[in-house]
Order: C-alpha cells, then sequence, then structure tokens
C-alpha cells in the first residue's frame, strides 16, 4: 500500500504547486489591474503615481496570491481525487475518497482496485500521472493587464518628469474646441478690502491672467484667497492663473487687525533708490503732471493714519502722493504694457518690486 | 452480503451467460448485453425492431440459459386482459357443487415475452401495468404474487403503425430499457443463414438459475456510487424536463414531457450491473452515459418542433449529455460513448476499456472482422477472475 500513498503525494504535491502558480498568476492580474487603474487616474490628474502605481502591484500581487490559493486552488482530497479522475480512472479516485471510512467489503475491493490501476497508471507513464496546466485565458488575462498596467504605470512616470504630456493637457489639446473658447476669471474683494488690477479678466483656453493684488483697507490684512471650489491659498495676496481651463471665481478675504507692526518703511521717505536711476517718465512726481498717466487729484497726505503712518497705505512715496493713487498707476502702467504684450521697463520693474515688494509676472 | 466469492461467481455466471446467448443469437451484442443488463439490475425490457431480427429468438434463448418459466403471450387486436392475468372458472367439485377456481393466465411465469405488445388494445396493455411494477396480479380484489424473478420483455414493430395501439405513459415507464434491434450487418447474416440452414432450434444451455440471478442481483446492488455520480445521474434526468431548475436548452426546446423519477431508479440499478460487468467496482460517468440512451429514450415526450426538425428522443439525449458534460467538465471520452478509454496513453489494466456501443436508432452497428476479433479479446478480459 505505500507505493500508493507516494503516489498520491505527489499527485498533491504537483497540484499544490499547480495550485501556488495559478494563484500567483491571477494575483499578478489583479495587481496589473489596480496597477493600471491607478497610473491611468495620476496620468489624467497630473500627480506623480509612479511609485503609488508600481506599489500597488507590487502589494496587490503579493497579497492576493495565498487569498486565490486558500480559496479556489489548494488541492484537498476531493479535487486531487477528480482531477486524477480525468486521467480515465472511472471515478475510482473519488468513490474511494468517499469510501475511506467504509470498512465493507464492497469498499475494500473498491479501494484495492482504484490504487491498483492508479499504481499501474503511474507506472506507464514513467512517474509523471499528473502535470501541471494553467489555463490558457489566465496567460493571456496576466499577459494583457500585466501589458496595460505595466505600460500606463511608464507613461504616467515619464508625464511626472514632463517627458510627455499628461493626461490632462492631452485632452485639452486633443478633444477641446481650443484657441476660441474664452474663460472668465473674476477676482472679488470681501469685507476689508479690494482688488488692484482686472478683476474680470477674458481668457483663452490654456492662457494665464494677468496678476492681481489683494489689498487690504485700513485696519485690516490680508487673510487668504478662496476660488469657486472651495480651494484656499495663502501664501500671497498676488494671484494670476495659469493655463485656464475653466471658468473661475476668487475672492480674497480680510481681517480685522488690531495691532499693526510699525513698518520699516515709515515716514514719507520713499526707500533709497538712488541706485536705481528711474527714468523722468517714472519719476515719483507730481501726480497733477498731465503727462502722466494715473489719477490727477493728489491724495489727503494727512488722511487717515497720515503721512509716516503705520499702514503700508499710507505710505507716501513724494511726500505729497498718497500710496494708493502711487501704486495704483505704476501698477496699472504695467498691467497695460502686458496687455499689450508690451515688455515692461525695467525701471518700471524696479520701482513696483522696490518700492512694494510685488513680483510682477514675468513677461 | 457482498463476498469475493459472490463477485467471482458473478463474473463467471455472466461469461456463461453471454457465451450462451451467443449460441442462439447472431450479434446484437448491444441488445444482448442491455437485455441482460436489465435482468439483472431486475427490470423490463422492450425490443423494437423490424420483423426478423431475432428479438423473439432472443428472449425465447434467454429463458433456457436462465433455466427460468417462459411465457409467450402473442398480442392481438382481440386479446382480452383476461387471457393475460387468468381468470376465475366455474368448476364442479367432488359433490357437484359449483364454485370459483381461478384459472392462472400466462402471465404467471418468470419470463413473459410480450410479442407484439402494441398489437393489443390499451385495456389488454393495461393488465401488464400492475404486473411489470408491483409483481403482483389483482383479480376480482384478490391479488396474487407473482414468482420472482419476473420479467416481461416486449417486442413491437416500429413500422406498419395501421392497426396497433402505442403504448400509454404509463406502461412505457415500467420499462427500464428500450433497445432498438437493428439489421445484421452481412457477415452476421451469413453467420445466421448458416446456422440456422441447421436447425432453427435454440441450442442454448442453462448457465443461471432464477435464484441465482437474484443473488447476481443483490450483488450488484452493493456496488457503490459516488456523490458526484449520483448527483450527475439525477441531473441527467431533471434536464430532460423543460420546466425543471436543471432543464437543458435542449429540452426547452424539444421536449414535452421529461422522464419520471423511475428513469433516475433504472439508471442507477443498470450502472451497477454495468459498472460490475466491466470488471470495475465503482459507478462511472461513462456507465451513466452510456445507459443513459436505453433508459431515457422512452421516457421522454417530444414536442412538435422536435417532431418537424425529426428530432429523434436520441438526438435530445446527446445534446443534453455533452451539455452537462461542459458543466461538470468530464472529459470528452466519457461523453463519447463510443470511445476506447486511453486519457495519458495510460492502460487500464483492470478494466474494461472499451465502452458498450450506444443503441442508437440513427447508427448502423456494422462489425469489420478486427472489431468482431477485437469484440471477442474484449469479452474474455472482462471475465478474467479477479
Amino acid at each position: 500500500m505505500e507505493a500508493h500513498q507516494d503516489v498520491f503525494a505527489k499527485c498533491r504535491k504537483d497540484l499544490v504547486k499547480e495550485g501556488v502558480i495559478k494563484s500567483a498568476i491571477w494575483g499578478l492580474v489583479v495587481g496589473s489591474a489596480v496597477c493600471f487603474i491607478i497610473a491611468l487616474a495620476t496620468w489624467f490628474t497630473d500627480f506623480n503615481g509612479l511609485w503609488l502605481s508600481i506599489g500597488a502591484l507590487i502589494v496587490l500581487s503579493i497579497a492576493m496570491t495565498p487569498v486565490f490559493y486558500f480559496t479556489l486552488y489548494r488541492p484537498n482530497n476531493k479535487r486531487v481525487a477528480e482531477r486524477l479522475d480525468r486521467l480515465g480512472f472511472d471515478e475510482r479516485i473519488i468513490t474511494m475518497n468517499e469510501l475511506k471510512d467504509d470498512d465493507s467489503f464492497i469498499a475494500r475491493l473498491q479501494r484495492q482496485d482504484a490504487v491498483n490501476t492508479v499504481v499501474e497508471a503511474n507506472k506507464r507513464a514513467g512517474g509523471k500521472l499528473l502535470t501541471v496546466k494553467v489555463a490558457i485565458a489566465a496567460i493571456v488575462a496576466v499577459s494583457v493587464i500585466g501589458a496595460f498596467g505595466v505600460g500606463m504605470t511608464a507613461v504616467t512616470g515619464l508625464a511626472a518628469y514632463g517627458v510627455i504630456p499628461n493626461g490632462a493637457d492631452l485632452w485639452h489639446k486633443t478633444f477641446s474646441s481650443d484657441d476660441n473658447v474664452v474663460y472668465t476669471v473674476k477676482y472679488n474683494a470681501d469685507n476689508g478690502g479690494k482688488i488692484q488690477g482686472n478683476v474680470v479678466q477674458s481668457v483663452q483656453s490654456g492662457k494665464s491672467t494677468l496678476a492681481v493684488v489683494a489689498t487690504a483697507d485700513d485696519g485690516f490684512m490680508f487673510v487668504k484667497w478662496i476660488d469657486s471650489d472651495g480651494n484656499e491659498y495663502t501664501e500671497s495676496p498676488s494671484r494670476y492663473e495659469d493655463k485656464v481651463y475653466k471658468n473661475m471665481v476668487f475672492t480674497a478675504y480680510f481681517e480685522e487687525v488690531d495691532d499693526v507692526e510699525d513698518d520699516p518703511l515709515e515716514g514719507n521717505e520713499p526707500p533709497d533708490d538712488s541706485n536705481q536711476n528711474p527714468s523722468d517718465d517714472f519719476a515719483p512726481g507730481d501726480p497733477n503732471n498731465s503727462d502722466q498717466q494715473g489719477p490727477s487729484d493728489p491724495g489727503d497726505p494727512g488722511d487717515g493714519n497720515g503721512g509716516g503712518g503705520t499702514n503700508q497705505n499710507d505710505w507716501i512715496i513724494d511726500g505729497n502722493t498718497p500710496y494708493e493713487e502711487k501704486f495704483d498707476y505704476y501698477y496699472q502702467m504695467a498691467m497695460d504694457k502686458l496687455a499689450n504684450n508690451e515688455e515692461i521697463p525695467p525701471e518700471l520693474r524696479e520701482i513696483i518690486e522696490g518700492y512694494f515688494g510685488i513680483l510682477l509676472p514675468n513677461n | 452480503m457482498v463476498t469475493e466469492a459472490s463477485i467471482a461467481k458473478f463474473s463467471e455466471q455472466c461469461k456463461k451467460i453471454f457465451e450462451q446467448v451467443e449460441r442462439d443469437v447472431i450479434g446484437q451484442t448491444e441488445v444482448v448485453e442491455g437485455t441482460i443488463i436489465a435482468m439483472i439490475a431486475g427490470g423490463n425490457v422492450l425490443l423494437e425492431g423490424v420483423p426478423g431480427v431475432g428479438k423473439t429468438r432472443l428472449v425465447r434463448s434467454l429463458g433456457r440459459v436462465f433455466n427460468l418459466p417462459f411465457s409467450r403471450i402473442q398480442f392481438t387486436p382481440d386479446l382480452m386482459p383476461a387471457d393475460v392475468t387468468g381468470t376465475n372458472i366455474i368448476v364442479k367439485d367432488d359433490k357437484g357443487n359449483s364454485g370459483f377456481q381461478f384459472q392462472q393466465g400466462p402471465i404467471f411465469s418468470n419470463i413473459i415475452l410480450a410479442d407484439e405488445i402494441n398489437r393489443a388494445t390499451p385495456k389488454t396493455q393495461s393488465a401488464l401495468l400492475e404486473a411489470m411494477q408491483e409483481h403482483t396480479v389483482t383479480v376480482m380484489g384478490v391479488s396474487r404474487k407473482l414468482n420472482e424473478p419476473f420479467f416481461v420483455l416486449a417486442t413491437q414493430n416500429p413500422i406498419e403503425q395501421d392497426g396497433t395501439y402505442p403504448l400509454p405513459e404509463a406502461q412505457m415507464d415500467r420499462f427500464m430499457f428500450k433497445l432498438i434491434v437493428k439489421n445484421p450487418s452481412l457477415n452476421e447474416l451469413m453467420d445466421i443463414v448458416n446456422m440456422t440452414q441447421k436447425t432453427m432450434a435454440e441450442v442454448a444451455d442453462a448457465a443461471c438459475s432464477g435464484k441465482e440471478l437474484l443473488e447476481m442481483r443483490a450483488t450488484a446492488n452493493q456496488i457503490p456510487v459516488a456523490q458526484d455520480v449520483m448527483r450527475y445521474a439525477m441531473t441527467l434526468c431533471s434536464a430532460t424536463h423543460p420546466d425543471s431548475e436543471c432543464a437543458s436548452d435542449a429540452a426547452k426546446k424539444y421536449v414535452r414531457l421529461g422522464a419520471s423519477p423511475r428513469a433516475g431508479q433504472a439508471l442507477i440499478s443498470a450502472a451497477k450491473v454495468k459498472a460490475l460487468l466491466m470488471g470495475r467496482y465503482n459507478v462511472s460517468y461513462r456507465d451513466i452515459n452510456t445507459l443513459a440512451y436505453p433508459v431515457l429514450r422512452h421516457r421522454m415526450k417530444m414536442n412538435f418542433e422536435a417532431i418537424a426538425g425529426r428530432v429523434s428522443p436520441d438526438d435530445v439525449i446527446k445534446l443534453i449529455i455533452e451539455e452537462l458534460g461542459k458543466d461538470y467538465k468530464l472529459p470528452t471520452d466519457s461523453m463519447a460513448v463510443n470511445n476506447v478509454s486511453d486519457v495519458n496513453s495510460v492502460e487500464n489494466t483492470n478494466d474494461e476499456p472499451s465502452v458498450t456501443a450506444v443503441i442508437d436508432e440513427n447508427q448502423t452497428v456494422e462489425k469489420s472482422a478486427d472489431e468482431e476479433n477485437k469484440a471477442e479479446a474484449k469479452k474474455k478480459r472482462r471475465f478474467s477472475k479477479k
């Protein structure tokens, strides 16, 4: 009886091997499918999902292999019997399996018959009664889905590093009716401030807006921008949108402040610009000068917190002109240059950057 | 209780039975085997064939081989039920008093040849119903038990439908097998003529008694059936019903009424005998598939679409077996009942590799000399002592 036990043990071992291989293949299929989905999603959302999809492939493939093995492919006595009977043993083995606890004469006779048949068959087969078989469908599935998963992961990796465009850009370039679409971007200010710049801008698809600045009123300070989707931006009171693909609305929020720190630029004196040599066109001067654009009425130098006041809105450049009006003048000049696709003169750029610490968008 | 002796005796007696029957019946191997399987399993057989193919001779030969009392009832349109079962007659005793005495009819025998059973009226045909199922006869309220073993081997002619009465469903269901007896091949015909030129009488000797037949039946009944095989057999029977949960597509399309539960009982009983006949101690899917045809072909009612499309019950059975074979993932040789088992080039020395050919009215069974030699060799191996 030992010979047949060796045969059955070997058959079981072969089926375990087959079960592990099949489980690994289907685990790889699941891992590759999830990898593909993650890679596709991150490619479209311009998120660097390369390592996430690779991680999903590895983790899920390893995790799903035992799941498949223990639920589907683990060989028990019945599966071994069914597999052997498929070799042409006329259900001897499954019957033997069912009668294993039966000690009647017919059951023993049946067992002996089954054992003899299997041993003889194993001898004729040269000890290789069972061969590992994997369904073609499994091989095709792992090949196809694996190729998709790895390929998409490579694509999302290349897009993340800028080698190829991401899905969103590609989509818009391919399917949107492109240059003729014009979107509207609006900038609003909540209580406590105002928007400097074009508050309503019409922008072609894929183009950028002009910069605007959220300027706080007296007694207020800028807190954040919030767009129409509820996203918050707190980095800077200035804002511009790069590559506009939809209508957007941004609202600047301000909060009341009790104390205002002493301004390092306290006083009416402008910063030392002796090295800057601004041209006459851009020298701080009489706003009543008709050659100059901008407001003609001088502001009240003593209004509010007055000259040398603690609020940046009251900074006075030439002793007569309130900060706010001069800022508007120079800033509007710069915006007009940009709108006309003209280069901002370096002097103007220096004034604005130097006086107000505001970065203009690059030409 | 199965013993080694009973198993050995079963093989030996089967060998003798086949040898003796072959002395009277040339060829018709499938019909002979089917009839013997049915008799061992305790069932009745309906033989259908054109005149002159040896139906009656086979039954008479079996009567001699089993050494059992044999009665022949020639069914004619004027045959009455009392002519079959017997009746009470008035007799006078010694004192001159009259009284009734039951006169047994020809049915009180062990083997009944109901020749041309479809020529009698339904009233007379139904006289066999109780006897075939319950092995009793009730006349004027008195039930009388028939001798065991009891078999009804009926014959009918598929042509000449004029003046015949198709058997009712209830009676058809009581036949375990319906076997189609075909025309002999040329070689067989030559052998038949050569034999009958010498003598027309049956020459088979007794090979088995009634008691031994009952012992063989008891032995075969002990053959185990795996649960999966049992489920497969019952699914096969249920699949013939167009409105059952296991209904097959073929049944839904072609069958009006499927097989009764008796079909399942007959299938398992016959499969056990077949397995033992093949030298195996368990029933296999192959046994079920082989016996499905004789068990089911007469129990299914075809619908108009099948009749119009000339789809026979055997065609439907074949479709059902193919459909179930895919669900059960059976190897194709389990479904093909005419193939030799040689999967993976593994020769099974303990089992008879060949499978009994299917009795299919659409097939012509012609054996070449080589096939006959192979069949002869198979028979010798079949009955080799374990």
